[in-house]
């Protein structure tokens, strides 16, 4: 099931309804939440829920035992929160990084000319394996340090674990924010649900329409025959592709966090605009960000500020926690170079700051020149055309194929700008809607950042009107976006 | 906002946004007419059901232009032993076969209280067929019988691997009748109302269209000579014995009627390889199995005009045409008693 699929017109507003019918109670509600998050669950593999029944029971216990420890025997703590984290991490490298590592090393045997084959593991990966095992990991973690208090309902514990809308893509919620939410009975709050339900349109529109239009239109064909196309083409599908991911992505996050608010409950956000964003590390606070926030907390800070050889080395620290970010996203070479080279822009970027620092204190003029709209246009288009540019291993198949997309790119090379063959008015149409659209809703933040009146206008329109302006979206929808979408980018994760 | 206040203004939005989709679907319709309903497996079954047929006449969507010679028959001719056809849109033989098993097989065998049948009628058994029919899955893709054929049991027992992109199909359906009176919800996948808008903004001259026309059918016709590859299919084959051995096995006089292909679609080629095979193997089970075969792919005076736009389906007139035709040449026999 997904959350974008033609089944959740049927799956939500009958939860919904089971949902708000029942008496308030805390007990109720998780119960009817963590039913409904079973049943979806059990839609994409019977099988693979036993897998994320198992992780909760684990993560409940290794919380309840670290809780009942950590203050008179810190030792048998330590050994509650080393069984959580090598079960966690044992089982994200079985289901997720036991082919790959297989067959690296059956290659390595190969070339070094010891080459037995070994056998090739085809594991089927849990959906929202990734995503729920970082998300109990931080909250053991959590308990272990004192920052959190065990939970005490088995039910509660499982549906902050198994909440359907975030269970497959996120986002990634922090104990400490949200088993509060579940401790207590949600309350019908119209205006959160109006709320909930504009934000769930919008991240429909983002996934339904322009993610999966352009995906299927412009970036798929492109990939799937690169030689047919024009250097511009080869650009134009790139960007097209940035703009699909994003979409995918932040709409998905926005459908989970609009949903949430349906059952009364605020998910946290996980993007923030980033295609406003003039640095590197600007961009890593705006994109995935309760999957960076997380990297950064339990990875990064702990080495640089730790006793251990990476103390006061961020640079080395940028490096890891990237290279852990690939990793996540898939035991494959295209991945790692990806996250490594997101690493560089953020070590780059840091060593620049700090020279750019350097010239500022000997040189004013540097102080005015960094405030200029110059600088801040050059900033940005530097850091938006690398984050394009190093999204290339990350969708291409292979590290070669990445290389030779890059090397379309550059040089001068003939053929078309799209291969999508629908009536060319279709096709602009649809560019210009999809592609204006991503513009549009950075747009309209940077005038709301600017503290000028951006949706607030639209908002203040009269109700008919506010909802014929929805009925014409949905007509466009309904006449644009693709059939069989449902599938997100991010749930391979 | 007051709550009061805030609902008031909820209703209006919704309000205004179902009457502006409402409002557009009706403009649109000027430039891309509402599909009319086709008659689907369920109607089928329904007729089945309600009729208790002398004859079922079982296939392809072909099928449907067997709903004027059951007219032709009752109102002309005045035979007024019940037909009921149960056409299997984008089917092949092991969808015809599913929907016999899973569909007709328990109404068939449905027994009254006195242990009698209740519907004891059924002594003909048409299958409307093309040698489209023989094609595995690999070409056609899977049979979408999640949507035109499943009930209700049928989507939950095939939940077992979870929800899959073919079951799913079943849902997609259900959306689409929720909303069958909206023109944009049952364009989806067929996207004739962008064109349609197109089209009305600037019309094609007809030369132009002529020359897509021509183009498409040259495509069409290509396609079914390559369709020798992979149309020959040896599970297409068992369901089509499966079959004929329950019809038979419940002696039922089976007829495997080769639809009239467009002319314009048949070349030489083709009829030596794709439809000369198709043939071959109907005429050998006609010999062995003691079936009627009655072959109509090239020899109904239908023309291109008698086709709708895809190149496959009769029209309304060509259906005339075809019903008229046939009872009086090869499906004469319908007007008669089965044979011993």
């Amino acid at each position: 099931m997904s959350l974008s699929g033609v089944e959740m017109l049927f799956f939500l507003p009958a939860v919904f309804a089971v949902y708000w019918l029942l008496p308030r109670k805390a007990a109720l509600q998780n119960a009817v939440l963590l039913l409904a998050s079973g049943l979806f669950c059990l839609s994409w593999s019977p099988r693979l829920a036993a897998v994320l029944l198992v992780a909760i029971a684990v993560d409940y216990w290794a919380g309840r035992f670290i809780g009942f420890h950590r203050e008179q025997s810190p030792g048998k703590a330590r050994i509650g929160l080393a069984i959580s984290l090598a079960y966690n991490l044992l089982q994200l490298g079985y289901f997720k990084y036991a082919g790959f590592f297989a067959e690296a090393l059956d290659s390595l045997l190969r070339t070094v000319g010891l080459g037995a084959p070994l056998p090739v593991l085809h594991v089927a990966l849990p959906v929202g394996l990734s995503f729920y095992t970082f998300q109990k990991l931080s909250y053991v973690i959590d308990v272990y340090w004192g920052r959190q208090e065990p939970c005490r309902a088995p039910l509660q514990f499982a549906t902050f674990v198994a909440f359907f809308p975030q269970l497959t893509a996120g986002p990634i919620p922090r104990a400490g924010d949200l088993l509060p939410e579940y401790a207590v009975p949600r309350r019908f709050d119209l205006d959160v649900l109006r709320r909930g339900a504009g934000l769930f349109f919008l991240g429909y529109v983002k996934k339904a329409y322009v993610a999966d239009y352009l995906g299927k239109y412009v970036v798929d064909p492109a990939f799937a025959s690169p030689g047919a196309l024009s250097t511009a083409g080869h650009w134009l599908a790139l960007g097209a592709y940035a703009a699909q991911v994003y979409c995918d992505f932040a709409g998905y996050s926005e459908m989970a966090v609009g949903a949430g608010r349906l059952f009364g409950l605020e998910l946290p956000r996980n993007f923030n605009y980033p295609f406003l964003s003039r640095t590197p590390a600007e961009l890593w606070r705006r994109w995935h960000i309760t999957l960076n926030t997380w990297l950064f907390d339990y990875i990064y800070n702990p080495l640089v500020t730790g006793e251990g050889r990476f103390r006061g080395r961020l640079d080395l620290g940028f490096l890891v926690v990237f290279l852990a970010s690939g990793l996540w996203h898939g035991a494959r070479w295209t991945f790692l170079s990806w996250g490594l080279l997101q690493g560089i822009a953020l070590v780059v970027h840091r060593r620049w700051d700090e020279h750019y620092k350097g010239l500022c204190r000997r040189d004013r003029k540097f102080v005015a020149l960094r405030k200029s709209r110059r600088y801040a246009t050059a900033a940005w288009a530097a850091t938006q055309l690398y984050f394009v540019v190093t999204l290339l291993p990350f969708r291409a198949p292979s590290l070669a194929e990445a290389g030779r997309y890059l090397l379309a790119m550059v040089a001068p090379h003939p053929g078309k700008l799209l291969l999508h063959t629908s009536p060319p008015p279709v096709r602009l149409a649809n560019l210009v809607g999809c592609l204006g659209f991503v513009i549009a809703d950075h747009w309209m933040e940077r005038r709301r950042a600017a503290g000028l009146p951006s949706v607030e206008r639209f908002f203040a329109l009269p109700s008919p009107v506010r909802g014929a302006v929805y009925g014409l979206v949905i007509v466009w929808l309904l006449l644009f976006v693709p059939l069989a979408s449902g599938t997100f980018i991010y749930a391979q994760f | 906002m007051p709550p009061a206040r805030m609902l008031r203004s909820l209703v209006l939005v919704i309000v205004g946004a179902a009457a502006t989709v409402v409002g557009a679907d009706r403009a649109l319709r000027r430039a891309a007419p509402m599909r009319p309903r086709i008659m689907e497996v369920d109607d089928g079954v329904a007729e089945y059901r309600a009729r208790d047929p002398y004859t079922l006449i079982l296939g392809s969507s072909h099928s449907r232009s067997f709903l004027p010679v059951r007219r032709i028959l009752a109102e002309e001719r005045h035979d007024l032993r019940p037909i009921a056809v149960v056409p299997v849109e984008w089917g092949t033989m092991s969808s015809y076969d599913w929907v016999l098993q899973h569909r007709l097989r328990p109404l068939v065998e449905e027994r009254a209280r006195d242990g009698g049948l209740r519907r004891p009628s059924l002594r003909r058994a048409l299958l409307v067929t093309t040698f489209y029919d023989l094609c595995s899955s690999r070409v056609t893709g899977a049979a979408n019988l999640p949507a035109r054929a499943w009930e209700a049991h049928d989507f939950v027992a095939d939940l077992g691997d979870g929800l899959t992109d073919y079951n799913r199909n079943f849902l997609r359906e259900r959306f689409r009748q929720i909303f069958g009176d909206l023109l944009l919800v049952q364009d989806r996948g067929y996207e004739t109302i962008p064109s349609g808008l197109i089209d009305a903004v600037r019309p094609q001259p007809p030369a132009k269209l002529a020359a897509r026309r021509a183009a498409d059918v040259a495509a069409a016709r290509q396609h079914v000579i390559e369709q020798f590859e992979g149309c020959d299919d040896g599970d297409e084959k068992r369901a089509l014995l499966e079959m004929l051995d329950y019809l038979q096995g419940r002696d039922v006089e089976v007829t495997l009627v080769e639809f009239p292909l467009m002319p314009s679609l048949v070349s030489e080629q083709a009829r030596a390889t794709t439809l000369a095979r198709y043939h071959r193997f109907a005429a050998g089970l006609a010999r062995t199995r003691g079936l009627r075969d009655v072959d109509l792919t090239t020899s109904s005076p239908m023309l291109d005009a008698d086709f709708q736009a895809d190149f496959d389906h009769l029209n309304a007139a060509g259906n005339e045409k075809f019903a008229r035709w046939a009872l009086d040449h090869d499906l004469a026999f319908l007007g008669g008693p089965v044979a011993r």
